[in-house]
């Protein structure tokens, strides 16, 4: 079935092809779903722009499918623009789906497998929409035209000379389209003064059908298009006079008086930077900032900091042994020097670290962005009007960790669209605004991330939570009535809890919040939930900054060193120094006037293969710590200390361990096992309740 | 069809892995225990910065015995993974044809047949040629996982 496919691109240009094309539709996406909004024409020429430069790169590899879907798409924005066509829901429905569409076909470049999406309908669609006024269609229509941002910057003389504006077409069946513009472009430039240009001379690319320029300086308009059109294979001259004000009726985005959908997105910060965004290559100044950055392949990135993790381990160890020497020869020169060059050394590591460290940070925008398109579909799906804000997507986050986030996020989003917000005439009933509201935030603090999903919905009903859990066998009728309002509402992340009455395609389809839990806490974060009845439900992630260095308790059990990353632990206190109950076998502590039940690490970690183990129970302590709303204290054999640890994953031949996450490598070469706070607690605290 | 063998010795039986798998010979070391490890891997160490874990192919393939005081860890590298396997003592490097390569009969090895390429005969000697693929199994792994919750 699988029928394989090559393009016109080499191994190590699919990258860049893929981030580029990515680049592009989502900023077409989000042009898109904002113009819906606004409709400002400035917006549609945004739009054009990306969708236009899709069509290049793809024509550029000979990907004649996302061609095809790519100019459908432009040829019905080019028709926004020049005022043939207004925007309907319907027809944004077909934009978006020719974006779904074109990074459908993107993936064939991955795979080199044809894949089976069908765009024959989609097209016609398209096409459609055109054909409500074909036969007025001027021109013009396709021309490209400067956006109001260009012309604040670009300080034309629009009162002193006469300005022309000239679009140039190289013929369809062009062998090298971009060629042909080229050669006319040189020529336009021999004859006046170019003060704008799309795409600009240099930037043309293959595919390229279309440049437009804004020149002064023309004396024979007639006898420059007869000379353009003489040129080889240029299919299409105009010559019109510009003016400012032609500029503004030139375009027409959506009527706001159109049928709008029932979503409403507002992007506080993310707007911003859309904007910024999207002026994009064809004002000169901004691609000179451009290309101050270089694109860097990620599994660089990955051992850039693998090395550097090698690196702040390496001075632990210098540190160890100049203090040694320094405790020897207390008054020799050359060790005095060693001294001082080791703080110097461990300085510049430190340095080093956090750049490492701030490369691999991306904002979080790329992951917000996708997040307007999500609730406006499901809105349309279920019928429910909402209004998302978005607030701190600037707020930097590691690169593989936005990755992982991903998941978690949608199914929250989900969550809140399907369970939380309720129907428009529902919420009318309550006394509450037809339109709901959905909040998404992102918060940096103390070396940690803080993501909230909020809404003003219903809000989660702790009576109806506990009934389903008795029921489906999750907890007891007597442990139920000994449970706090959060002990239930918490239960929403017991495997298999679903309250949805229905199965639909949004949500109560099995997959829940636990696995929202199970995903976040492999990455070492954590998901707390708040709510009040019919005021709403705010769920809140907490993630760190990054996966590769941690801070971490250093601790000894049985003889052998393990690291407590220190986001579980909240504090810790000798053995001798509390009072241990025992009930049932089950050992626990009065702690902050709450039952702390006790996990003993020495036989949790106790194992054969470790021969005969010496105890000094002297200086025996437990540490509590705390994921979600579970909390234990762990005993252990002695404290050592705090240490900053680069987390190595066990080899996969070893599978999974229970309660441990890794291992690290200290500075002196000795090996900590690195312990998995969530997944030692859930397995505990499973055990600790039948053991009782 | 020539290929270079290294040889060693676990308990009393030769071995052969395929000296292109083969990164390095170290001297025993310090094994941290990983508990709930499973049962064949005796623990990892630090191998030039990295964690790796080590097997004792003596527990992998079911020998029962006392083992020797001084052993090695060969460090293989088999599809981007690096493993410490234990064995007593390596022989030496040698080159076999591999085209006379007998399949394992439970007749002739002492152990599990599961983990072998074949046999060779070496003069008088049989060298039971190892299957890294299989002796790393991850399937089998998961198996293991499984029966053990």
């Amino acid at each position: 079935m699988s029928e394989k496919i090559r393009f016109h691109i080499e191994a190590d240009e699919v990258d860049i092809f893929v981030e580029s094309v990515n680049e592009s539709l989502q900023m077409m996406e989000a042009g898109v779903l904002a113009w819906e909004q606004e409709g400002r024409p400035e917006q549609i020429a945004d739009i054009f722009r990306a969708i236009h430069s899709v069509k290049g790169m793809a024509g550029m590899i000979a990907h004649d499918r996302m061609v095809v879907v790519a100019h459908a798409a432009e040829e019905v924005l080019a028709a926004i623009r020049a005022g043939e066509i207004e925007g309907v829901p319907a027809m944004v429905d077909d934009l978006l789906q020719a974006i779904d569409s074109l990074r459908q076909l993107r993936e064939e470049v991955i795979t080199g497998v044809v894949s089976d999406i069908k765009i024959g309908g989609l097209v016609e669609r398209l096409e459609g929409w055109l054909l409500v006024n074909d036969e007025e269609k001027g021109v013009s229509a396709l021309i490209e035209m400067p956006t109001e941002a260009d012309l604040d910057k670009l300080n034309l003389p629009v009162d002193e000379v006469p300005l022309w504006l000239v679009g140039v077409w190289a013929a369809e069946n062009s062998l090298a389209p971009a060629a042909r513009l080229y050669q006319a472009g040189r020529e336009l430039a021999g004859r006046g003064t170019i003060w704008w240009q799309r795409p600009l001379l240099e930037k043309l690319a293959p595919g390229d059908m279309q440049i437009s320029t804004i020149l002064s300086g023309i004396d024979d308009v007639e006898q420059l298009e007869a000379e353009l059109l003489s040129m080889t294979e240029i299919a299409k001259v105009t010559i019109q006079r510009w003016t400012r004000e032609q500029v503004a009726v030139a375009w027409s985005g959506g009527d706001k008086s159109q049928e709008r959908p029932k979503t409403n997105v507002e992007h506080k910060e993310a707007q911003a930077t859309y904007s910024n965004g999207t002026v994009n290559g064809q004002i000169i100044e901004a691609a000179a900032v451009a290309d101050k950055s270089v694109r860097i392949n990620i599994d660089r990135l990955d051992r850039l900091m693998n090395l550097v993790g090698e690196l702040v381990t390496n001075r632990t160890r210098l540190m160890q042994i100049e203090e040694v020497l320094d405790g020897r020869y207390q008054r020799d020169e050359t060790v005095r020097s060693l001294g001082d060059m080791v703080t110097q050394f461990s300085n510049v590591v430190s340095l080093l670290q956090d750049e490492v460290m701030r490369a691999r940070l991306l904002p979080l925008e790329q992951l917000f962005q996708k997040m307007p398109r999500l609730v406006r579909d499901l809105a349309r799906q279920m019928g429910k009007e909402v209004e998302l804000e978005i607030e701190g997507a600037a707020t930097e986050l590691d690169r593989s960790l936005i990755e992982l986030i991903n998941d978690p996020l949608i199914h929250l989003i989900r969550n809140a669209m399907g369970h939380g917000l309720e129907l428009p005439d529902e919420r009318e009933v309550a006394g509450k605004p037809r339109v709901g509201m959905i909040r998404l935030t992102a918060t940096a603090a103390e070396g940690k991330v803080i993501l909230t999903v909020e809404d003003d919905g219903r809000g989660i009903d702790v009576k109806r939570i506990g009934e389903k859990a008795v029921a489906e066998g999750i907890v007891s009728e007597n442990e139920l009535a000994e449970m706090n309002k959060q002990a239930i509402i918490d239960l929403i992340f017991m495997t298999n809890f679903s309250t949805a009455g229905e199965v639909t395609a949004v949500s109560g389809r099995g997959v829940g919040l636990d696995v929202v839990r199970t995903n976040v806490a492999q990455f070492g974060g954590a998901v707390v939930v708040e709510s009040e009845l019919g005021v709403g439900s705010r769920f809140i992630l907490t993630l760190p900054l990054t996966l590769a260095i941690v801070q971490t308790m250093l601790v000894e059990i049985r003889g052998c060193l393990y690291a407590v990353p220190m986001a579980g632990i909240i504090e810790s206190m000798y053995v001798n120094e509390v009072k241990i109950n025992t009930i049932k076998g089950a050992p626990s502590i009065n702690w902050r006037e709450q039952v702390l039940p006790l996990l003993d690490l020495r036989e949790f970690f106790a194992d054969e293969r470790q021969g005969e183990v010496e105890i000094d129970v002297s200086r025996a302590a437990i540490i509590t710590v705390q994921w979600g709303h579970k909390r234990a204290g762990l005993i252990v054999d002695r404290i050592h200390g705090q240490q900053e640890i680069v987390v190595k994953a066990f080899s996969p031949i070893m599978g999974h361990i229970p309660g441990l996450s890794g291992a690290t490598i200290l500075g002196d070469g000795q090996i900590a096992l690195i312990i998995d706070v969530p997944n030692l607690l859930n397995a505990f605290l499973r055990t600790y309740k039948h053991s009782r | 069809m020539n290929e270079k063998i290294v040889v060693f010795r676990l308990a009393a039986e030769k071995y052969g892995v395929d000296v292109k798998y083969v990164q390095s010979i170290i001297e025993m070391q310090t094994i941290v225990t990983v508990p709930h490890a499973p049962d064949f891997v005796s623990g990892v160490i630090n191998l030039r910065g990295a964690v790796i874990p080590v097997i004792d192919l003596g527990i992998r393939f079911e020998l029962t015995r006392e083992a020797p005081l001084k052993q090695v860890i060969v460090i293989v590298e088999f599809g981007q993974l690096q493993i410490g396997l234990i064995v007593d003592k390596v022989m030496e490097v040698l080159t076999a044809d591999i085209s006379l390569l007998e399949p394992p009969s439970p007749l002739l090895v002492t152990v599990n047949t599961t983990y072998l390429r074949g046999i060779l005969r070496d003069d008088e000697e049989l060298i039971i040629l190892l299957d890294l693929a299989r002796v790393f199994s991850l399937e089998e792994q998961t198996a293991l996982q499984i029966v053990a919750e």
